[in-house]
């Protein structure tokens, strides 16, 4: 309990230490292989460590301690115009932790989820305004994930969860400082410093759940939306003219300054259902509405500021471009999924899993300069959960061991731009996405 | 105990993973194979390891021999080019080829069409390919001879061998377009649902850049044809040129064009002109208009390639998984064909 109550601590001043913000890249392929199998329809249904992002009330469900270890690869095979764009497969762990406890009638329960990508932690991109790019699936899959949570019993079969993600934002600025000689550049002295933060962002995450009937759940969940920028800076200060003379300009000073956009995501609120019609099944739907409108122009903003005494008014630095808004939609995403036991013996029992989810995509027609492919988004997915009993004394519990496979479909889509002149001109896009997971579940 | 032990394992697992992960990270994708519609802008090509056998972006030179208008359609990697070349012998139309692939430069010059026509006044230039596609054997080429434009049709597979249609084919109107007719650029555009295909030309007058057209198979066939003026802004009563010399912000004028109708994946056609941008008395750029109508152009507010070089006579096309344009650019003593490449 003491060791439990000094991580819950910890994690709450790390995330008190973290400036406001708010992300998360699980949302793509979701957590864990029991619940992406079952099309990611399971608010009202996990309580294992895929609570963790699917509804963390579902944490205090069960009263045993869990441990969940996994790994999943996904392969996007996007196209414009049928060529690949080669974007990068996400590969990584799932690891997962759900720790219960009581006093007396008042139970609670901690959980820690983290996606933690075998390539790279993060990337961090700002790409050229008109580039065209795979919004949804470009930096969002490139990036580690971490939740935790705390989730409690109000009253017997009624649950609340919340907690927080945390990621990080990247901000640096390269300075020189120093005397730049005009007629012989070698002749400057320069003095170089970098100065970069990853700084702590995070954003927080809420749900609830109701135990409504024996055979009937149901669930609520939300998730904040985030926004991760760039923040670079260039900046120049020193004086300008040849060593052992007076500077033509003694204080000069220039600096580049880019915001951007890294990272999106809308907020977005779920409900959902889990209903066991008999012992053997489990059919669960979602329902999520994402507010995708809120989009961010996904271009750098650019400020350029130059101080060179006298000579000022011979340099006309261009104004920060402005760019049209992107016009995201909002949009709704039903879910739903099938869990069914086909083999129950004394040691072993079979799950056969199966889903489907449809994601209308956010991203409006694109006519104008911007470029950001997407498609509707339908996912296939299936699985199979193999369940090991009678471990004693090894393991108390069962042990649970799940696999799945999923493909998202996304269909032809094609954009007509006004402009003949326009350097990409009329593209189509579509693709395929493959996703193939294991995940083993463990309760102590 | 029990869980404390458990929780003491699960988090020193992770530290193991933490540490252990994020080392094998390449260097980040999604930017293969972008698309591009080949309305530029266009880079010269480069060698800064000086490791091509070109001196790029340089792709054909000639000693003693002034190269002009290239028009260049590709098969793959390799490229067929056919250039006016100025040599003290005289004017002709000639062909190279590229055989392996763009950076290797093209191959020599080999004679493809010279004046032999009394309206020709001994000179042929300004070659416009038209060939329908890999495999085909549909070949075309318009030229300029005598102030007016005439075409031959190939006989055999590969372009080499052409038969003179009777000529000339389009001679100036003595109204708008004035008495000279320069260069021709043309284009078949397919035709849309019921409607035969088209044979369009434009052609350099009084400075501007004008169109007919007629039909393809009558084009083809090489006999008589009956030529259609087209209108470039068809919202006026009058007929207007398909570029006029006042709608190119950045030069003084229109000069020689190479067209271009293409499907785009949208399945509709574009129609694109590539053309000279007069920009003082012997100094030029490249130009680009644009149109999904095939009038009204625009015209592309900045030249495509090189802005502060003096150059000429673009021609693109489709190549690998982008766009390239062939221009000419002086080189030494002589003009010569350079390649530049988009994106």
């Amino acid at each position: 309990m003491r060791q439990i109550a000094a991580a819950a601590f910890a994690l709450a001043l790390a995330a008190a230490s973290a400036t406001g913000a708010r992300a998360n890249p699980v949302d793509a392929f979701g957590f864990g292989s029991r619940a992406v199998a079952m099309g990611g329809a399971a608010t009202a249904a996990s309580e294992d460590a895929s609570a963790n992002y699917y509804n963390p009330a579902g944490l205090v469900v069960g009263r045993e301690l869990r441990i969940d270890l996994g790994y999943r690869y996904a392969q996007p095979l996007l196209r414009i115009n049928r060529r690949d764009l080669g974007v990068d497969a996400s590969r990584g762990f799932n690891v997962g932790l759900v720790a219960p406890a009581a006093i007396g009638p008042f139970r609670f329960a901690f959980g820690v989820a983290l996606w933690l990508p075998d390539q790279r932690l993060t990337r961090v991109r700002s790409l050229p305004f008109a580039q065209p790019r795979f919004v949804y699936y470009d930096n969002r899959i490139q990036r580690l994930f971490l939740a935790a949570n705390l989730a409690i019993q109000i009253v017997p079969k009624l649950y609340i969860g919340a907690g927080l993600v945390f990621m990080s934002r990247t901000q640096g600025t390269l300075s020189l400082q120093g005397n730049v000689a005009v007629s012989n550049p070698d002749d400057s002295s320069l003095v170089t410093s970098i100065n970069v933060d990853l700084v702590a962002v995070r954003y927080w995450q809420a749900g609830i759940r109701w135990d409504a009937l024996p055979y009937l759940s149901l669930g609520a969940s939300f998730r904040q939306d985030f926004t991760l920028a760039l923040d670079q800076q260039f900046a120049i200060n020193g004086s300008i003219g040849n060593p052992g003379i007076q500077p033509v300009v003694p204080a000069g000073f220039f600096q580049a300054r880019s915001i951007s956009t890294d990272l999106f995501q809308p907020w977005q609120l779920t409900f959902g259902a889990a209903v066991r019609p008999t012992r053997h099944a489990l059919v669960t739907f979602d329902l999520t509405y994402a507010r995708w409108s809120e989009f961010p122009v996904a271009a750098a903003n650019l400020t350029l500021t130059l101080d060179i005494g006298q000579f000022n008014p011979q340099v006309h630095l261009p104004p920060p471009r402005s760019y049209p808004a992107p016009g995201f939609r909002d949009i709704v995403i039903p879910r739903v999924g099938v869990e069914w036991r086909v083999l129950d013996r004394e040691r072993v029992g079979v799950d056969a899993r199966g889903g489907y989810s449809y994601e209308p995509s956010p991203v409006p027609d694109q006519f104008g300069e911007s470029n950001l492919a997407d498609s509707d988004k339908h996912t296939f997915a299936c699985g199979v959960g193999v369940e090991l009993k009678r471990l004693a004394p090894i393991l108390r519990y069962p042990l649970n061991l799940d696999a799945h496979v999923a493909v998202t479909y996304l269909p032809d889509r094609v954009s007509r731009k006004v402009d003949p002149r326009d350097p990409v001109g009329d593209f189509v896009a579509d693709g395929v996405v493959v996703q193939l997971g294991l995940m083993l579940r463990s309760k102590f | 105990m029990r869980r404390i032990a458990v929780l003491t394992l699960f988090s020193q697992a992770l530290a193991i993973a933490l540490s252990g992960c994020a080392s094998g990270g390449d260097a980040g994708g999604g930017a293969s194979n972008l698309p591009v519609s080949g309305a530029g802008p266009f880079q010269p090509l480069e060698d800064p390891d000086n490791k091509l056998p070109i001196q790029a972006p340089f792709v054909l030179v000639a000693p003693g021999v002034n190269l002009d208008e290239p028009t260049v359609v590709p098969w793959g990697n390799l490229l067929a080019m056919w250039v006016t070349a100025k040599a003290p012998s005289g004017t002709s139309i000639q062909h190279a080829d590229v055989l392996t692939t763009l950076t290797d430069g093209f191959g020599p010059l080999f004679p493809a069409l010279q004046a032999d026509q009394g309206w020709e006044a001994g000179a042929v230039s300004g070659p416009s390919i038209v060939w329908n596609g890999p495999g085909g054997t549909e070949w075309l080429l318009f030229y300029s001879g005598g102030g007016a434009i005439g075409w031959a049709v190939g006989t055999d597979p590969l372009g080499h061998v052409w038969r003179k249609a009777p000529g000339p084919a389009l001679i100036a109107d003595g109204a708008e377009e004035g008495n000279v007719l320069g260069p021709p650029a043309a284009v078949h555009i397919p035709g849309a649902a019921g409607e035969s295909d088209r044979l369009r030309v434009y052609y350099v007058a009084s400075g501007q850049l004008w169109a007919a057209d007629a039909p393809y198979a009558d084009v083809l066939a090489g006999g008589a044809v009956t030529w259609t003026r087209l209108d470039g802004d068809p919202s006026t009563p009058a007929r207007d040129p398909m570029v006029a010399a006042s709608s190119v912000p950045f030069a003084a004028g229109v000069g020689r064009a190479q067209a271009r109708a293409g499907l785009t994946p949208a399945g509709r056609v574009r129609h694109d002109l590539y053309f000279t941008a007069p920009t003082g008395a012997a100094t030029n750029t490249c130009g680009f208009a644009g149109s999904f109508s095939g009038d009204d152009f625009l015209v592309a507010p900045a030249p495509i390639v090189g802005v502060k070089l003096n150059v000429r006579s673009p021609a693109e096309t489709p190549y690998q998984a982008g766009a390239l344009l062939l221009y000419v650019q002086q080189f030494g003593a002589n003009d010569v064909i350079a390649a530049a490449l988009s994106p």
